[in-house]
């Protein structure tokens, strides 16, 4: 189905919550989940991403490295982790720029701190059905059924006035 | 928010003062709010509304479409109106009808368009959108003022003034999405036009648009005109719970950038020179609009009455110091022995006086992106950080200090908070409770430095807590200096703030947890965008 980015970025950074990632982490991946399906990336990578998060959270510190290692030594920075194609997703998704080539040990990247990211984003972005539904189903798990508490205090409605 | 500042200016305020909830809770509109930035970019491109389509029956069911060009390219405001027993008339988020129900669409929208916006648009949340449509929004009568106006329009009489003014409004919208909920358009598609560049621009596009329906509609079922004065003191009312809060914690470079603008407007008109007679006038005239739209402002709830009969007394005292002051900064001075809602009122005033001085401003109230944000680079500069700019957030996190947490329902995927010790689902917690977040990092801080990622290595959990102090390290005013998760927490001060940006008047608190409001009251008609300026606060209707 096709959906906007908002909605994808959305949904993929819950499911990453929902598997067990930490809020900046997850964030991260929400970013990088829309990007990766923009640029037409296996959508595989993203759903064996969500079985495995402890390698989000890796990945996510990676790139914070190939971050600092720009901002603090202006050098590139070698990501080891595998798969490279979902590296190179999030190293897109940062807001700006990243140079990198494929090496022999990952992917070897620059991350150009002062050029704004200027890759398209498409309108659309299509999702495969078993991708959306694997990211609701852990994306679920963040969510709080109604309570009959909730029903009185959480929204703040309450009992309406209607003028 | 850039340094490229070329007026002269006195100190900002400082961020310890002004990102307090109960500051933040007493905001007021200024020229820099998002809706008034709007309609002096209608005014300054001629903005002609036209109404390509009125198809609605005598009882004003049916579509419409209003088309207005920005940029060079039309944008259209889509409207259905349908038939709502009063039983089904709900201002709640989980409600699923509504009198009337608008997609701001981009282009003109032919037949085929209007009739996939005729299914899909009254279902709003369960309905799919694509990306011609940028704004999805629906509206409920207030039925009160609409019953008064139709049966006087068919009688022929004007209707009572006094009876407008009590509510101000004749619909209220009770969710205004944006930013590809449900499928509308991204906001990245169209933010690069400049007339919607700013933030919610589109947004605001729509409510101002979805006013004058209200007015041709009503005008239809009665079967006459309302005066055009009228109108222009009728705005549109809106209902705002829980589920706008957590945007001001989730984009602290946004909030950042809105709250550095007004603050920066303040400090260039706390250094401007004597008054000109022209200022002199125009800010005698201000005061006096200020303390008639005060009059007007109808508020049931009885804190906020009383807070609000304080409000009109500080106002009245602040008179004799308006009257002699020779600049700004001697008013800003005589309103800090003042009430909070004084001060803050005043900020908002004596920024009006100054449009050449602060209207540029709002060229920096978007957050463009294109900078990565780069964590402090070890843990001694966490820790050095935590020690200038968080003081507010130390402290034990236990009983009434955790007492809250916000979370996300699984009914209607709104944000919600409860309370921790008392209900389920704590452990599904978003991150507001940021406070917290870093004082709970700073006890796992080491005592020898190492860097930044190899703490995060160690504790990955710690990782939101590190980009919090790292951006407020940059963005003084990213940050809401309170904490989010205690029992004394008022959410509404959260929404008062984000709605005062939006230029929202006539707050209305119904609970610590939601509001009513009304937007663009006094705001010049469709048909006189071009010839009337935009204005403050409004007077009300007598």
């Amino acid at each position: 189905m096709m959906r906007s980015w908002s909605e994808v970025q959305a949904m993929a950074e819950r499911s990453a919550l929902g598997a067990g990632v930490p809020f900046a982490q997850a964030a991260r991946f929400g970013a990088a989940a829309a990007r990766h399906l923009s640029e037409n990336r296996k959508p595989d990578m993203i759903a064996e991403a969500l079985n495995a998060p402890e390698s989000i959270t890796a990945l996510s510190l990676e790139v914070e490295r190939a971050v600092e290692a720009a901002s603090s030594r202006g050098q590139p920075y070698l990501i080891a982790l595998n798969p490279r194609e979902l590296a190179a997703s999030f190293l897109q998704a940062l807001p700006c720029d990243a140079v990198f080539e494929p090496v022999k040990d990952g992917l070897k990247a620059m991350v150009l701190l002062s050029d704004p990211q200027r890759r398209p984003r498409q309108a659309r972005l299509d999702v495969p059905d078993m991708l959306w539904q694997q990211m609701e189903a852990l994306a679920a798990q963040t969510y709080v059924p109604e309570s009959e508490a909730s029903r009185a205090q959480g929204a703040g409605a309450g009992l309406m006035e209607l003028d | 928010m850039t340094d490229a500042m070329c007026s002269p200016q006195c100190a900002l305020r400082q961020p310890s003062e002004v990102m307090r909830l109960a500051r933040m809770g007493q905001a007021f509109p200024t020229r820099l709010s998002f809706l008034r930035v709007l309609l002096r970019r209608l005014k300054a491109e001629k903005a002609e509304v036209k109404c390509p389509v009125w198809r609605m029956d005598g009882d004003g069911f049916g579509e419409a479409v209003y088309t207005v060009v920005l940029d060079g390219k039309p944008i259209s405001l889509v409207a259905i109106s349908r038939a709502l027993a009063d039983a089904d008339r709900s201002d709640r988020v989980i409600a699923n009808a509504w009198d009337a129900a608008f997609v701001l669409y981009d282009g003109v929208p032919d037949d085929a368009e209007i009739a996939r916006l005729g299914r899909e648009t009254p279902l709003q949340e369960a309905g799919r959108f694509c990306e011609r449509d940028l704004v999805l929004s629906r509206a409920n009568k207030s039925v009160r003022v609409w019953r008064h106006v139709v049966e006087a329009l068919k009688a022929g009489r004007a209707p009572d003034p006094a009876v407008l003014g009590d509510v101000g409004y004749l619909m209220r919208t009770t969710a205004v999405y944006g930013n590809g909920k449900f499928g509308i358009a991204d906001r990245f598609l169209y933010a690069g036009r400049p007339a919607l560049s700013g933030p919610f621009a589109a947004e605001m596009l729509a409510v101002w648009l979805i006013r004058q329906f209200t007015f041709d509609l009503v005008e239809h079922v009665g079967g006459a005109q309302l005066p055009p004065d009228l109108k222009r003191g009728l705005g549109v009312g809106n209902a705002t719970g829980l589920g706008m809060a957590p945007f001001l914690v989730s984009h602290p470079v946004l909030l950042h950038n809105w709250m550095a603008a007004r603050e920066t407007a303040l400090a260039r008109v706390r250094a401007a020179g004597r008054f000109s007679p022209d200022q002199k006038q125009q800010m005698l005239a201000l005061h006096a609009r200020a303390a008639a739209h005060l009059q007007h402002w109808q508020v049931p709830d009885k804190q906020a009455a009383s807070e609000l009969k304080d409000l009109i007394q500080d106002w009245q005292a602040l008179a004799v110091p308006v009257h002699d002051a020779d600049m700004a900064e001697d008013i800003f001075d005589a309103a800090q022995t003042l009430g909070l809602a004084a001060q803050e009122l005043t900020v908002s005033f004596l920024i009006e006086i100054f449009p050449d001085l602060v209207d540029d401003l709002t060229d920096q109230m978007a957050d463009p992106g294109g900078k990565a944000l780069v964590l402090l680079q070890d843990t001694k500069a966490l820790s050095e950080a935590i020690a200038r700019d968080w003081e507010w957030a130390q402290g034990e996190y236990a009983q009434s200090a955790a007492q809250r947490f916000w979370y996300i329902s699984a009914n209607k995927l709104e944000p919600r908070i409860g309370d921790r010790w008392n209900e389920p689902g704590a452990e599904c917690e978003r991150p507001l409770d940021v406070a917290r977040s870093v004082a709970l990092m700073q006890r796992d801080l080491p005592g020898e430095p190492e860097s930044t990622c190899d703490f995060l290595q160690r504790h990955p959990e710690h990782a939101f807590a590190a980009e919090r102090v790292s951006t407020l390290a940059q963005h003084p005013y990213a940050e809401i200096r309170d904490n989010l998760i205690d029992a004394a927490c008022r959410p509404i001060d959260m929404l008062r703030c984000k709605l005062a940006f939006f230029g929202a008047t006539r707050f209305d608190p119904k609970s610590d947890l939601w509001t009513r409001i009304t937007l663009a009251q006094g705001a010049p008609l469709a048909g006189e965008i071009a010839t009337h300026d935009e204005v403050w606060l409004s007077e009300g209707l007598a």
